[in-house]
């Protein structure tokens, strides 16, 4: 019953700004750490980028050196590991350091689900963050309705064959 | 108004059919003896509901009312539809009214669908034009009046209580895209579809004693135009791609799929209502108890 994101186009622009920050944060963290994983277990490099469930520093088992032949085929296609990363932004505004807190899940190298905990102090940047929280996450996708199997579809009102000949007319005439 | 009728014998039972420029599908959640009966009603409902308030029809109310000057006695139902529309006028400054039938004909959806653009005349304002106290309407100027933006939607309701009467308490009315549903045990999914593909869903809507309306430019549309024109700027709206509106009455959630095409939804006061918009760049507005979910895109790295 309310109005949730104001939308004006500087928001927008700041949404993507923000959200991209938070790309590059969450993976400048994750790539250090495959550095350290790399360091500390001694896993050939495309075993770190094939690896499909590592997230943290953990013992050399007898899986390391089955991976790089199982993942073998995913070599070419991902670039980052699936799996759920966090992380805590800060950053600076005229009222002091403000701090949100981001998660995100990979898959096949694409954010499947992404969580914005905001820990703003001041009430602007609680409303800012709050306006890019909503906006950052809402731009829609298709599935097939075919695939979700129902029957009852609404949308742009279903016209008549009476509509549809007139379309077509217009349209053959415009060919000529 | 061409009427193809055809009902099926099963559980539950389906009543299909295209009236009022679009298609309808009745399903019964039932068992139902008098089907037959019912669905010859229901097509009577919709014909007198046609008859008055269709500018599509040379021998309706609203034509009738555009050639002829003068007052006129208003149909027994006409009430909950004008004042509906003669708020959401004044909620719109102007934008949403039932004088834009002149402008729409003039673009091309006229009454034999010539979809040719002749020359734009200006929509007259409700009270040069209009007298409206129930029963009565004067009018002052003659104007072709369009109900296309929640007639529709009203007749869903007509037709809802038209159901009821017949005893029947489980059932869920679909008039191209605008839903009501009563009685089930369940909330009803509905796909909502994809503004720019009609084999995809942007997401599900779950719909229980509650109308569920849509409205898109996407289908009716033809040239720069689509079915809803601002009579300001004498264009259609391109800034919104989909909206949906849930709310009691299937009047109501119509007539704001289109007053939602002329001002935010946090202006809109006096009614309970949950929605859904679509922005041109695929951003979704929605409101925070709308009863569904959406599918949010993937961000590709």
């Amino acid at each position: 019953m309310e109005n949730n994101a104001s939308r004006t186009p500087h928001k927008i622009i700041a949404s993507i700004a923000v959200l991209l920050v938070i790309v590059l944060t969450v993976f400048g963290v994750k790539a250090f750490d495959n550095e350290k994983l790399e360091a500390n277990n001694s896993v050939p490099t495309q075993s770190v980028a094939t690896n499909t469930t590592q997230q943290t520093p953990s013992p050399a088992s007898t899986d390391t050196t089955t991976q790089p032949a199982q993942s073998a085929t995913t070599v070419a296609t991902t670039t980052f590991n699936d799996g759920t990363y966090e992380t805590t932004i800060s950053y600076g505004t005229p009222g002091g350091t403000e701090s949100m807190k981001v998660s995100i899940t990979l898959s096949g190298d694409a954010v499947t689900s992404s969580n914005v905990i905001s820990q703003a102090s001041s009430r602007d940047s609680r409303e800012y963050q709050s306006a890019f929280i909503n906006s950052y996450k809402s731009r829609v996708t298709g599935k097939s309705l075919k695939d979700l199997s129902l029957s009852r579809v609404s949308g742009a009102s279903l016209t008549t064959q009476g509509f549809n000949d007139a379309l077509d007319q217009i349209r053959n005439k415009a060919a000529a | 108004m061409t009427l193809s009728t055809k009902s099926e014998i099963k559980q539950p039972l389906n009543i299909h059919f295209e009236a009022i420029g679009t298609v309808w599908d009745i399903e019964i959640f039932q068992p139902l003896m008098a089907v037959n009966l019912l669905e010859a009603e229901v097509i009577k409902r919709i014909e007198l509901f046609d008859k008055n308030y269709s500018r599509f029809r040379d021998d309706s109310l609203v034509t009738k009312i555009s050639h002829n000057i003068g007052t006129y006695q208003l149909p027994d139902d006409a009430e909950p539809l004008f004042d509906l529309y003669r708020d959401l006028y004044q909620q719109t400054n102007g934008l949403m009214t039932p004088l834009v039938g002149n402008l729409l004909s003039d673009a091309g959806y006229d009454a034999t669908y010539t979809l040719k653009t002749k020359k734009l005349r200006r929509v007259l304002t409700w009270d040069e034009s209009l007298d409206y106290h129930f029963p009565q309407l004067t009018v002052k100027q003659p104007v072709l009046l369009d109900f296309g933006a929640a007639g529709k939607g009203y007749l869903v309701d007509i037709i809802s209580n038209l159901i009821l009467s017949f005893g029947i308490q489980s059932f869920c009315i679909n008039a191209g895209g605008d839903i009501y549903t009563h009685g089930t045990t369940k909330p009803l999914e509905i796909a909502l579809q994809h503004p720019d593909d009609q084999t995809l869903a942007v997401g599900i809507a779950y719909i229980k004693n509650i109308a569920l309306c849509g409205s898109s430019p996407s289908l009716r549309a033809w040239g720069e135009f689509h079915h809803i024109i601002n009579p300001s700027t004498q264009s259609s709206p391109r800034h919104i791609k989909a909206v949906w509106a849930v709310a009691q009455t299937a009047l109501l959630a119509d007539a704001l799929t289109t007053a939602l095409f002329f001002i935010p939804a946090n202006k809109i006061t006096n009614y309970k209502f949950d929605y859904a918009i679509i922005h041109n760049d695929d951003q979704l507005e929605c409101s925070s108890e709308f009863p569904g979910e959406f599918f949010i895109d993937k961000v590709k790295l």
